[in-house]
Formats: C-alpha cells, sequence, structure tokens
C-alpha cells in the first residue's frame, strides 16, 4: 500500500509545466492580449489567498474573516519596501514579497494568540477586528509610507504572470507538503478532536498558532503580488467583502481541499471579471451561495478531498498502476533506512517510587468539592480499578491526572515526578495517556493516521524536513508507518488499517482508542469505562486485550468501570470512590465483603447490604 | 463638564448597544452561534420604519396624531424584525443545528451579507433620512447639558426591557424551557420543551430588542444606510463578551462599557474609536476569555 510519492510529485511538475506552457502558447497566439494576461495574474495571487484561507478555514478549522487584512499588510509593505527603501530595483521584488509576507507573519501572530487559545468562535471575531482596524492605521498611524485615505501610487510592476504563476505553485506545493507531514497530520487531528489531539501529544495551542501564521505570510506574499501588479493600492480595497470574496471561493472549493480551491478560485476570479458591471447582484449570488452551500453541500466541489491526476490515469489506463509502481522504484535513490520512533527510557526506579502516586489530591468548582483528599498509588505492572456509584469524581481524577483540569490541592506524581500543572501534551510525553468515556476518535482520518499522530510527541523532523521530503523525514515516516502497523497488528486491526475511523463498528472504534493510546507509550494507561455498550461477549475480548496489553508492553493500567464483572475479573486491586473521597482500597474479594463499598452502591439499608453479601 | 457631557451621552449609547447585546448573548447562549445578521436585522428594523413613514397613509397619520404613528411604526419594525428573525432561523440555521459550527457561522455570515445587498437593490447604496419619530425636545438641564426627550427615553426604555426581559427569563414558563435548552437541549426534549418553538421565540425577542434598538440608533444619527447595522451589531458582540457571552446581565454591563468607552474615546481621539473597541476585545480574550460575568464553559471530557 505504499504511496507512490516520489513520483506522483514529478508527474504533477511535469503536469504544471504543461499546463505553464499550454497558457504561454495560447496567451502568444492572442497576440499578448493585456486583459487576459491580467486577469490570470489575477487567478494565481487569489488562489494563492484561498489556498492560505483554506488551511485555516479548511484544514485547521477555525474561521477567519480578515484575511484580507493580512493581504492588506503585505501589499503596503512589499510596496513600502521596492518603492521608499530601495526604489527602482527589480532585484529587489522577492525580497520585497519576502518581508510582506513576514510582516503579516508577525501580525498574524499578534491576532492569533489571543483568540487561539480559546475553544470557540473567537478567532472570526478578532480577525474581522483586525480587518477593521488594519484599514483605520492605513488610513492613520502609517500615512506618513501608505498614503493614507488617498492612494498610494506609483508602485513599481514586477508582477507578471509568468513570476505570479510559479510562485502560485511554490505556495500551493508547500502547502501541499505539509499537509503529508507530521505537522500536517497534527492540526488535522485538533481539527477532528481538539481534546483527543491534545492527550495524543500534539501541543494544540502551538499548532493551530503556526497554521494561522503561515497563512498569514501567503496571504502576505499573495498582497505584494497584488501591489505590483496593479501598481495602486487604495485602503478600501481591503475591506470585509473582500475577506468574504476568498471566504466564498475557499468554501465552494470543498473546506479542506486546495485542489478545490484552485479550482474555485481560478473559475470565480474569472466570473468576476465578466460580471464587474453588476457587483451588488454578484455579491448577492455569493450570499446566497454561501447559505444554499451549507445547507445542501457544506462539502463544496470537492469536499476535503484532492483531485488526483493518477487516480483519473489509474481509471483510464489499466496498466498506469504497474507503470507508476516501477517508476517509483527506480525514482527511489536509495532504500532510505527507516527509523521507528524510539521507546523512551523512563528515568524511574520502580523500588523507590510507584508509577502514579496521588498525594491528599482535591479540586473544588466554585463551592463545589468534586474531590477531596485523595491518595491513591498505583505500582508497576498492577491493572488497578476506579469505582463508585455516577458522579463520585472517577472522571474528574482521570482529568486531574491528564492535565484537563489543575487540581486545587495536593500533588500528582509520575514515577517520582510531578506533573501538577502541566499542559497534557506533556504529561502525555511523560508517559500518561487515556481514552475517552465518549469515544474520541480523528473521524475522517483513517486508522493508520489515527494511530500515526500518536506517534508525534516521539518525532523529531522539523517542518522544514518536512517540505524538503530529506532523510529525515522519509525516515522518521517510514518508521513511523512500520511502528503503526505493527502496533496494529497486535490489536488485530492489520486489515483496517486505510479504512475511516468513522466506518469502524463501535466496539472496533473503542479498542481503536486504546491502540492510539498505546502509541504514545505510556507508561500508565487510563481507560475511561472501555466496556460502556459492549456486550458480554465484546466484554469478555476486552478483558483479555487489556491482559494482553500488560503482559506486552509491560504497562501499568488504571481503569475506570461499572462493569463489575470486567473490574472483579482483571483488576488485582480496587479504589472505591464515593462523593470525592477514596472510601476503600483492596483487592477484589476485600471490596465485595466491605460494608461502606456495599452502602454507598446500594443504599444504607442494612437489611440490602446483608443480601447483597449473601448473593456474592 | 465635558465628563458629565460624555457621561450621558455614554448612557445612550450603552444603552443601545446593550439592546443589541441581548439578542447576541440569548441566541449565543441556545445554539452556540455567533448570529452575523443580528446587526443587519437592527438595520432592517430602521428602513422598515423609514419604508412605512414614507407611506402616504402614515404621512397622513404623522400629521395629526404623531405620537400614534411614531408607536405604530415602532411596532411595525417590531414585528418586521421578528418575522425576519425566526424565519432565517427557521430556513437557514435550523438545518445546520447538527452540522460543525463553522458551517452555521459561515450561514450566519451569508444571511448578513443577502441582507446588506437586498437593502441595497431596494433602498440604493446611499444614506436615506431617517424620520423623526422622537421629536427633538430639550426635556431639563445639568449644569450646561442640556438633555433631550431622546436620551431620556433611550436609557428608561432600554432598562425598562432589560427588567422586563430578566423577568421573562427567570419567571415565566417560557424562560425556564429557554434556560433548560440552553443548558442541555436533549434533556429539554425529553422533558416535554418544544425546542424548536424556543429557539424561535429567542430569536424573535433578540430581534424585537434589535428592533428597538435600532430606532434609537437612527433616531440619533438621523440616517440609515445598508450597513447602518455592521459596525453597531459588531460592537455589540465585543459588548456580549466582555459582559460574558450566555448571560444576560454581562450583556447589559458590557453594553454600558463599551458606550462609555466609545464616548469618551471619541472625544479625544475619535478616529481610534473602533480600534479601541477591538483592542478591548483582545484584553478581554486574553485575560478573562469567559467576560465580566460569563460561567466558565469548558467542554465536558
Amino acid at each position: 500500500m505504499k504511496k507512490n510519492r516520489r513520483f506522483t510529485s514529478l508527474l504533477n511538475l511535469l503536469l504544471t509545466v504543461a499546463a505553464y506552457i499550454v497558457i504561454k502558447l495560447v496567451l502568444a497566439a492572442m497576440g499578448g492580449n493585456r486583459a487576459i494576461t491580467n486577469l490570470l495574474t489575477q487567478v494565481c495571487y487569489n488562489i494563492i489567498m484561498v489556498a492560505s484561507l483554506n488551511l485555516v478555514a479548511g484544514v485547521l478549522g477555525e474561521l477567519t474573516l480578515g484575511h484580507a487584512g493580512f493581504m492588506a499588510v503585505g501589499a503596503y509593505c512589499s510596496a513600502i519596501f521596492t518603492s521608499l527603501i530601495l526604489p527602482n530595483q527589480a532585484w529587489t521584488f522577492p525580497l520585497a514579497l519576502i518581508v510582506g509576507g513576514l510582516v503579516a507573519a508577525v501580525f498574524s501572530y499578534l491576532v492569533g494568540v489571543p483568540a487561539l487559545r480559546l475553544q470557540g468562535d473567537y478567532l472570526a471575531i478578532i480577525t474581522l477586528g483586525f480587518g477593521e482596524i488594519i484599514r483605520v492605521l492605513i488610513n492613520t498611524v502609517f500615512a506618513p509610507w501608505t498614503g493614507g485615505g488617498k492612494k498610494m501610487f506609483g508602485i513599481s510592476l514586477y508582477t507578471n504572470f509568468d513570476n505570479a504563476f510559479w510562485i502560485m505553485f511554490l505556495t500551493v506545493a508547500i502547502l501541499y507538503m505539509l499537509a503529508w507531514s507530521r505537522h500536517g497530520r497534527a492540526i488535522l487531528a485538533i481539527r477532528e478532536n481538539a481534546v483527543a489531539a491534545d492527550t495524543a501529544g500534539v501541543p494544540v495551542t502551538k499548532y493551530k498558532t503556526i497554521t494561522f501564521v503561515i497563512a498569514g505570510f501567503f496571504a502576505g506574499i499573495a498582497g505584494g503580488l497584488y501591489a505590483h501588479s496593479v501598481g495602486v493600492l487604495d485602503p478600501t480595497k481591503f475591506d470585509y467583502n473582500t475577506s468574504i470574496n476568498f471566504l466564498v471561493m475557499a468554501v465552494f472549493g470543498g473546506l479542506g481541499s486546495y485542489t478545490g480551491s484552485i479550482a474555485a478560485a481560478s473559475m470565480l476570479t474569472v466570473v468576476q471579471y465578466l460580471m464587474a458591471s453588476l457587483v451588488e447582484y454578484r455579491q448577492l449570488a455569493y450570499a446566497l451561495l454561501l447559505i444554499v452551500m451549507m445547507i445542501f453541500k457544506p462539502s463544496g466541489l470537492l469536499g476535503v478531498h484532492e483531485f488526483s491526476c493518477e487516480r483519473l490515469l489509474e481509471k483510464i489506463i489499466p496498466a498506469w498502476k504497474d507503470f507508476a509502481a516501477k517508476m517509483e522504484n527506480r525514482l527511489q535513490r536509495r532504500k532510505t533506512r527507516s527509523i521507528p520512533p524510539d521507546i523512551p527510557e523512563y528515568d524511574y526506579d520502580s523500588e523507590k517510587y510507584p508509577v502514579l502516586a496521588m498525594k491528599n489530591l482535591g479540586i473544588r468548582f466554585g463551592g463545589l468539592h468534586a474531590a477531596e483528599d485523595v491518595n491513591l498509588a498505583i505500582y508497576e505492572h498492577e491493572i488497578v480499578g476506579l469505582i463508585g456509584p455516577n458522579g463520585a469524581g472517577k472522571t474528574t481524577i482521570f482529568n486531574m491526572m491528564t492535565g484537563v483540569y489543575m487540581p486545587t490541592e495536593g500533588e500528582i506524581e509520575l514515577m517520582g515526578k510531578s506533573i501538577k500543572g502541566m499542559p497534557t501534551y506533556k504529561i502525555t510525553y511523560e508517559g500518561i495517556s487515556r481514552t475517552f468515556q465518549n469515544i474520541r476518535l480523528f473521524k475522517s482520518m483513517t486508522v493508520l493516521e489515527n494511530i500515526k499522530v500518536a506517534f508525534q510527541s516521539r518525532m523529531y523532523y522539523t517542518m522544514v524536513d518536512g517540505l524538503a521530503r530529506d532523510t529525515y523525514y522519509e525516515r522518521e515516516e517510514n518508521g513511523c508507518d512500520e511502528r503503526a502497523r505493527e502496533l496494529l497488528r497486535v490489536f488485530d486491526m492489520e486489515e483496517m488499517a486505510d479504512w475511516n475511523a468513522n466506518s469502524l463498528p463501535y466496539g472496533l472504534q473503542r479498542k481503536l482508542e486504546i491502540c492510539r493510546a498505546m502509541a504514545t507509550n505510556p507508561k500508565l494507561l487510563l481507560l475511561d469505562e472501555p466496556a460502556a455498550g459492549m456486550n458480554p461477549i465484546e466484554t469478555q475480548e476486552l478483558m483479555v486485550t487489556i491482559q494482553r496489553i500488560r503482559e506486552k508492553f509491560g504497562v501499568t493500567i488504571l481503569l475506570i468501570e461499572h462493569d463489575m464483572k470486567l473490574v472483579m475479573g482483571i483488576c488485582e486491586r480496587i479504589y472505591v470512590l464515593n462523593y470525592g473521597r477514596i472510601i476503600a482500597e483492596g483487592t477484589p474479594a476485600e471490596i465485595r465483603q466491605n460494608r461502606e463499598v456495599v452502602a454507598a452502591y446500594l443504599g444504607d439499608a442494612d437489611e440490602e447490604a446483608e443480601t447483597e453479601k449473601e448473593g456474592a | 463638564m465635558v465628563t458629565l457631557y460624555n457621561l450621558i451621552g455614554g448612557l445612550q449609547m450603552g444603552s443601545i448597544y446593550a439592546l443589541i447585546a441581548l439578542g447576541y448573548t440569548m441566541v449565543y447562549g441556545i445554539v452556540q452561534l455567533i448570529n452575523f445578521a443580528h446587526g443587519d436585522i437592527m438595520m432592517v428594523g430602521a428602513y422598515s420604519i423609514y419604508w412605512i413613514m414614507t407611506t402616504s397613509l402614515m404621512k397622513a397619520i404623522a400629521e395629526t396624531q404623531p405620537v400614534l404613528a411614531g408607536v405604530v411604526s415602532v411596532l411595525f419594525a417590531v414585528v418586521v424584525c421578528v418575522a425576519l428573525g425566526v424565519f432565517v432561523d427557521r430556513v437557514a440555521y435550523k438545518p445546520l443545528r447538527n452540522a460543525p459550527r463553522i458551517s452555521a457561522l459561515i450561514t450566519a455570515i451569508g444571511i448578513s451579507i443577502a441582507l446588506e445587498i437586498i437593502a441595497q437593490l431596494v433602498f440604493g447604496s446611499g444614506q436615506v433620512n431617517f424620520p423623526t419619530i422622537v421629536p427633538k425636545v430639550t426635556l431639563f438641564k445639568v449644569g450646561r447639558r442640556s438633555i433631550n426627550l431622546l436620551e431620556v427615553l433611550t436609557f428608561a426604555v432600554s432598562v425598562l426591557l432589560m427588567i422586563a426581559l430578566t423577568l421573562f427569563v427567570q419567571t415565566t414558563r417560557t424562560g425556564k424551557a429557554m434556560r433548560a435548552v440552553s443548558e442541555d437541549q436533549g434533556a429539554a426534549m425529553l422533558m416535554g420543551v418544544n425546542v424548536d418553538k424556543t429557539i424561535s421565540i429567542t430569536f424573535g425577542i433578540g430581534c424585537a430588542l434589535a428592533a428597538i434598538g435600532s430606532v434609537f440608533y437612527a433616531q440619533k444619527v438621523y440616517y440609515v444606510t445598508p450597513l447602518l447595522g455592521m459596525l453597531p451589531g459588531l460592537k455589540a458582540f465585543v459588548a456580549a463578551v466582555l459582559g460574558g457571552i450566555g448571560s444576560i446581565p454581562g450583556a447589559v454591563l458590557g453594553g454600558f462599557i463599551i458606550g462609555m468607552v466609545e464616548t469618551f474615546v471619541k472625544y479625544y481621539a475619535s478616529e481610534y474609536v473602533d480600534a479601541m473597541v477591538f483592542g478591548i476585545l483582545i484584553l478581554v480574550l486574553l485575560f478573562r476569555p469567559t467576560g465580566i460575568l460569563g460561567r466558565k464553559m469548558k467542554e465536558k471530557v
């Protein structure tokens, strides 16, 4: 199932060159029609805008409404660079574009940091505000350089179809390469389920910010191309409507699909050109298009899929697949070694410390003491159960262990080291991993990709390595692929590697979640009601699986469960929680005899407790 | 003197922002959607009054019975806005209740633009003069600052409406249903609450408040444009976030704070007003993302 990566890249490059030559020939045949050339140039920078918007709104899943604002920053900065700082020197143009992109990136960092820490729609509002503010700033604070409310004239016309086309190609190639690397996987995982991404070891806020900054950078580049294409800058050209225009294109093409972005940007830019005299009707049509698409076809033209010429060729020419595989073999310069993600050596003396210790731990939510004075210790290779009536605070304890909640009192130590107050993804690095009561998978990703996300914490190649597809990238990706398949084999799920996680039946979804948790190579695995919703046979299988995991990986397991057959069957020790306090601890046999526990489950009536005891 | 002058202006603007912010906060509280079209509903309210006051019947009434004409036109605006709000919810938002948040948000933006463009096509893109509903009468003076009827009415009506709304949400059956739906739609449905109807009522109330806000706003600036609702809508949203989105007293508090800040900043450096308001938003998001009176809204894990 290995992808023909190199061959595909080469094929795409060849196709792009061919497209370029065809366009050039057509243009030459039309006698170098200026209007058409300008239109095609505009298509190019619009594609850059829409692709970078797609990175945020489609791939990351956060709405941005001020993308034109970043374009404005790039446009003005690069124009100031070429006309005021180093005037009339054509060689400065690439430099000016980069400067424009970088300044736009700085602005997107400043805008992104306050909004992206939060869940919710704050980015939409803050970028909307930014789009308005930036025009105010251009008109006031930066007026000495930008010409203020008057337009900025006389910008050298360095942009032509040729450089716009190749910069567009480069942009799309970079965004595409980014998508197929560990960083791209992390970003997708955040869109699918931020909480699960966090526990899989993805630093969520960091990745959100990086993504937004990259998008800002490319919007800045597009701005620079625009400025040097039209020669005149007018702040009103970068208003809310402009941002929405780009959004419409991205939505129309399919949020999440770069090829969709390219198609939509090309088509709608031409439509705009043809309807130039009917601005109002076009905007109305756009608005209705947005509404109708969201209701009836939210996936747009291409959904999250990418158009691939290879798939098309495979369909048309039967022998294509073999040919492609052969070519790929020849293109692989040498067999790159694969480096599987290393197995971390925990610096830990099992004689001295329990794997996990909670000391007088407690948390308050307002007036409610959800957990109080919790002391618990879990030793190496144990399977420990945490039981208690509904609302006793079991999941709250898991949430404190994994950094989702910050305990208000007490201490948590993992292998002798305090982890209290650490962010979730760091706790994952330290060696705790978990599953959730309500399953949290990266639904639109494949089973294999779900696992690969969890290798994040033990992969090291940088974004640049990922873009360059160098040996670091090759080795780690190959290794990660092997290791992920190995892991799936242990869970008897190897043949489902390329299925969509969403298409798995319920029991396998739970299994996949456990498998993903194991991919972070934890010292301690937390299972939150693993048997919930399972029938007796599935539960029986689950018990075998849990025991096998412990044997195979030497992991320590703490599980919350209501199914007493499972708890009594596989746990060596059990803690009982009631009203946020530990009321009992001991072996299954001891717990079964404990009057307080029986009372907590069945009420205080002694008679009932007696009958229960006899029954047991 | 300057302080007093601005204080009164701030109370007036604050009342308007609070009225609009209430619509945002109630809708957000119940369906977790930022209703981007809310500001434009307000614009529609202003145009409805403009339109009905140009009809010959209303013109005739206005000559003899100006108060009646004013009341009728305001009621008309309220009816139009409520109908529009409920319609938009039913047609555009309801199919997307279970869709990703970003879909509903994009739809709201689509509605917002559609309303603006339709207004542009019907009434032209330029300004039209807003008719006089509240006559320009000075009621009394505080120091040298004269206080007119519009200012008093804006403040009084807004405060009354806010009290009425709080009582409504806290004491009536429908209010209880609204609170239940905002806590947990599924559970509310199982307890026999008609969720769709409750959401529609919430949209209706929000839009009615926006319509009344639009009267006070348009009467203050004396014109209407298709983009009338955009900036006040945005600022009211900032007010709702500042007060704590989802919280009714929060929206009122936020509205008054934004109104005050805006009036004072406008006096000293008018070109920075909008930047200032968004600056506040950024500060709130940095230091207290749940707003002043907001509840903690963390995803349940």
